[in-house]
């Protein structure tokens, strides 16, 4: 009964709690010779109380929860499809149940193998859903200096948040992404209007809500010109 | 066709009353009957303003359309207001029907609501009537009543191999079309290769995966012997379906004729069940279901249960024999309220009985305040009276079964299910477990308070770099009090002791208290005092309750349900409304926070003893008399008011 209880004030919880966001970090420092280093994280701290109130739970609106178990599962998914992918080394993952933060880190010896993370599972994505995605997410040029984020919208993505239900929907309200990308080199411009440039030059950042994404009223493409 | 079936429905719920003329066309061997006592409906809300409702005019909308502009108003569908709606469910060799009973003022109209040429109205001498051919579904008139019968045949057996599969293997590709796709895509590469360099590259090895894929030769599948042979079988399962449905049409047609133009033999006015639960005729509606193994058996036959099938195992039959429930929904002038009777037979009630003569702490009233009360939910059962019955219940569920059953696997589950409780039965000391856990217990919404927590956040500096800092925001969290009986002050302590001993309970002013972990966001206390345990999420409250200083206040209402029904629930809506936090609302209702505040009210549900074999439900949906005529009518303003 005290099981229940406690289950129950879960569910009470659930329902009240307002804040139900993450933040997805994607920071990648690259050399001159297009290597460079990966991390990857999500921050779902603001949400901890009700992350923890729901894994109390079985399942919630239809879905199943999943454990702790289930999570640890999915982060060894992840390392071993790095381990298995060209030109990835030194790969670490780190998780924090207590904040409900994860993240994965890897070196990358050129962009390609940076690609080679991505590009068969967004290959299958695009196979299965008859989506469009670029199936390689970055591009060097070493001779002419330019950096750039790939990203091709597609509407696929809001039709698959508005097939969510609308307490599902509640989720992305307050999620956002934010990339940084580091230069040896400063920086000459960045063709993203809401990309910041560091005052040494030398790092971008862009910061943009999940809905303004979702929308495909802000993107996260960014032509990253070095000086030469 | 089906928005016009739920329409009329949905219409007859304003019709009016005159009791038993067509009940008595109902046989007395149906499983469920539902009775909407029009007369009274209007009494509460006329037609009229029904129908300048916005849920009205969304239904005269909907005639309307239905009717290509040839009806406007539910009016001229020509239901007789003075007389009753009935439902009723019957069921014949594994065939469910499920008939609507509208009596008419005139069936003149009743053509126009079929205006395509594929709902043909046929007339058949005194009779009209309607068949869709997929479900079978009969709407039939006759100058004074329409029947309306759905049947749900559960009998009917799909296999995945019955619904059409489109082919979806790609048809092979010639030599020659694959050159022409490798010319095109190198000279598409090469002409875009000037600007980008990745691409071509790409574009061409996504051709060539494509190309060399649809090259590869397929076994086609769909011209082998194999696939003719299943679709052989599958159009054979088709055609039989196809004769059953038709042969399942005619007797649904005949069924509906049945009912329009004769009376049974034995009408339900006759079955004693039915009638006892008749009452007073105040009540605007009332559901009556009987006989559930019935219901149970035809809605699931035992061969699609299969080895599992309860029936091979259980004596279910013997159990819920002579199970009746009646509903009945009255709207009051400031509640709503549903009276749930379930009887049961003399066997099951004897064995329930023990498990619902709870004692009651009354010492329980002393820790409810319901100024700040959100809800609760008391249960007060015998755990001696639980551990008695039940092997007494296993004993007659499996009773006969040796007899009755040639499965093996059902004996030897019946034998060792008795064998099992018996020993069960043998060893527990019931007296003794009762002293742990009498049996009554209480869960209170105390409070609904904000609370500051913690999280992570990163913070960056002019550079970008990052670092991770702890930042505060205020969430709101229920407060709980969960109360039960226990003379074993002892075990309590003991089991307490050891969490402080493991570190994992802190102990203070006679308090305990468990912190929040990782699979626990409540900080929890529990303490003991007059053989009550009493955990909850407030030390705040815990220590009132410590130093009997706790402020408690309770209206008698609420005093007497608590303490004389086997289960009460209560939620102070209200209150509840006017605590949570107005982002926890969806967006759409934000805005009329300050309406449901206004007008929202107590529900409160109570099960009472067994009193003989019937144990008694209310469910009370208090509505707020300012602003509304009555509860019926406060139901229609709020979907208006959802609905704008």
């Amino acid at each position: 009964m005290l099981k229940r209880t406690v289950k129950f004030c879960c569910l009470v919880l659930v329902v009240l709690s307002t804040s139900s966001c993450f933040d997805i970090l994607e920071e990648i420092n690259l050399n001159k010779d297009g290597s460079g280093t990966l991390l990857f994280t999500v921050n779902m701290s603001k949400s901890k109380t009700k992350i923890a109130s729901l894994m109390l739970l079985d399942s919630v609106n239809g879905y199943k929860v999943p454990t702790e178990n289930d999570i640890e599962l999915a982060l060894n998914d992840v390392v071993k499809h790095l381990e298995k992918s060209e030109g990835i080394t030194n790969i670490k993952k780190t998780k924090d149940f207590g904040n409900y933060i994860f993240s994965v880190s890897c070196n990358f010896e050129d962009i390609a193998s940076l690609n080679g993370i991505t590009s068969q599972l967004i290959k299958e994505q695009n196979r299965r859903e008859k989506t469009n995605f670029n199936t390689s997410n970055f591009a060097y040029d070493a001779s002419k200096r330019v950096f750039e984020r790939k990203f091709k919208y597609d509407s696929s993505i809001k039709k698959s948040f508005d097939y969510l239900k609308k307490e599902d929907k509640k989720i992305f309200q307050d999620a956002s992404f934010t990339s940084i990308y580091r230069f040896d080199e400063p920086v000459q411009a960045a063709s993203n209007s809401n990309a910041k440039i560091a005052p040494s030059k030398k790092a971008v950042m862009l910061r943009i809500d999940a809905m303004s994404f979702i929308l495909g009223e802000k993107t996260i493409q960014n032509k990253i010109q070095l000086i030469n | 066709m089906k928005h016009l079936y739920t329409t009329i429905f949905l219409c007859g719920l304003f019709i009016s009353l005159n009791a038993q003329d067509l009940a008595r066309k109902i046989p007395s061997d149906a499983n469920v009957v539902v009775t909407i006592k029009g007369k009274n409906v209007l009494e509460l809300l006329s037609l009229s303003e029904f129908s300048n409702s916005r849920l009205g005019k969304e239904m005269n909308k909907e005639i309307s359309r239905e009717t290509e502009g040839e009806l406007a108003t539910i009016e001229d569908l020509g239901f007789n207001l003075n007389e009753n709606l009935y439902y009723f469910l019957q069921t014949k060799e594994g065939v469910f029907y499920n008939t609507f009973m509208i009596p008419m003022k005139s069936t003149a109209n009743l053509p126009k609501l079929f205006p395509r040429e594929r709902d043909e109205v046929i007339k058949d001498g005194a009779v009209s009537y309607v068949q869709e051919s997929y479900g079978g579904t009969v709407i039939m008139w006759n100058t004074k009543e329409m029947v309306f019968v759905v049947p749900s045949d559960q009998n009917e057996d799909y296999s995945y191999l019955d619904y059409d599969i489109t082919p979806t293997i790609a048809e092979p590709v010639e030599e020659t079309i694959i050159e022409e796709a490798m010319e095109e895509a190198v000279e598409a590469a090469e002409e875009i290769e000037e600007s980008i360099i990745e691409t071509p590259v790409e574009a061409i090895e996504e051709i060539e995966e494509t190309v060399i894929e649809e090259a590869t030769p397929v076994y086609d599948y769909y011209n082998s012997e194999e696939y003719k042979k299943q679709e052989e079988r599958r159009e054979q399962r088709r055609l039989a379906r196809e004769a059953a449905k038709k042969k399942q049409n005619t007797v649904t047609l005949a069924y509906a004729k049945q009912v329009l133009q004769s009376q049974p033999i034995r009408n339900i006015l006759q079955n004693s069940n039915y009638k006892k639960s008749l009452g007073k005729g105040k009540d605007e509606a009332m559901v009556w279901m009987n006989d559930f193994p019935q219901i149970y058996k035809n809605a699931m036959p035992s061969r699609l249960l299969g080895p599992n099938n309860p029936y091979n195992f259980l004596n279910l039959d013997e159990f819920y024999k002579g199970t009746t429930v009646t509903a009945r929904l009255n709207f009051e002038q400031d509640e709503a309220v549903m009276g749930i009777d379930y009887t049961m037979s003399e066997e099951l009630a004897k064995a329930y009985k023990p498990m619902y003569e709870g004692k009651f702490n009354k010492n329980f009233l002393n820790y409810i305040n319901e100024d700040k009360l959100l809800g609760y939910m008391s249960v007060n059962l015998s755990t001696a009276g639980i551990l008695k019955a039940y092997p007494s219940l296993i004993e007659t569920m499996f009773r006969n079964v040796d007899q009755k059953s040639d499965n093996k696997k059902a004996a030897t589950i019946a034998a060792a299910s008795s064998s099992v409780t018996r020993l069960f039965s043998l060893l527990i000391d019931e007296e003794g477990a009762a002293k742990i856990l009498r049996g009554d217990m209480l869960l209170l919404l105390t409070d609904l308070r904000e609370k500051e927590v913690t999280y992570t956040d990163y913070e960056y500096d002019e550079e970008y770099n990052y670092k991770k800092v702890e930042k505060t925001k205020t969430e709101t969290v229920p407060d709980f009090l969960f109360l039960f009986t226990s003379e074993e002050e002892k075990m309590f302590r003991n089991i307490m002791k050891i969490g402080v001993l493991e570190e994992k309970v802190d102990y203070e002013n006679d308090i305990y208290h468990v912190g929040q972990t990782r699979s626990n966001p409540f900080d929890i206390y529990a303490m003991y005092k007059d053989n009550t345990v009493f955990i909850g999420s407030s030390v705040a409250q815990l220590t009132q309750i410590k130093k009997g200083i706790y402020p408690s206040k309770l209206s008698n209402t609420l005093k007497k349900e608590i303490s004389k029904s086997a289960t009460s629930f209560y939620v102070n809506g209200k209150n509840i409304i006017s605590e949570i936090p107005s982002e926890a609302f969806p967006r759409e209702l934000r805005s009329n926070i300050d309406f449901l505040t206004d007008n929202t009210e107590d529900l409160r549900v109570n099960f009472s003893k067994i009193k003989g074999n019937t144990m008694t439900g209310k469910m009370i949906l208090k509505t707020p008399e300012k602003g509304h005529k009555n509860s019926l009518a406060y139901f229609i303003n709020i979907i208006d008011k959802l609905m704008e």
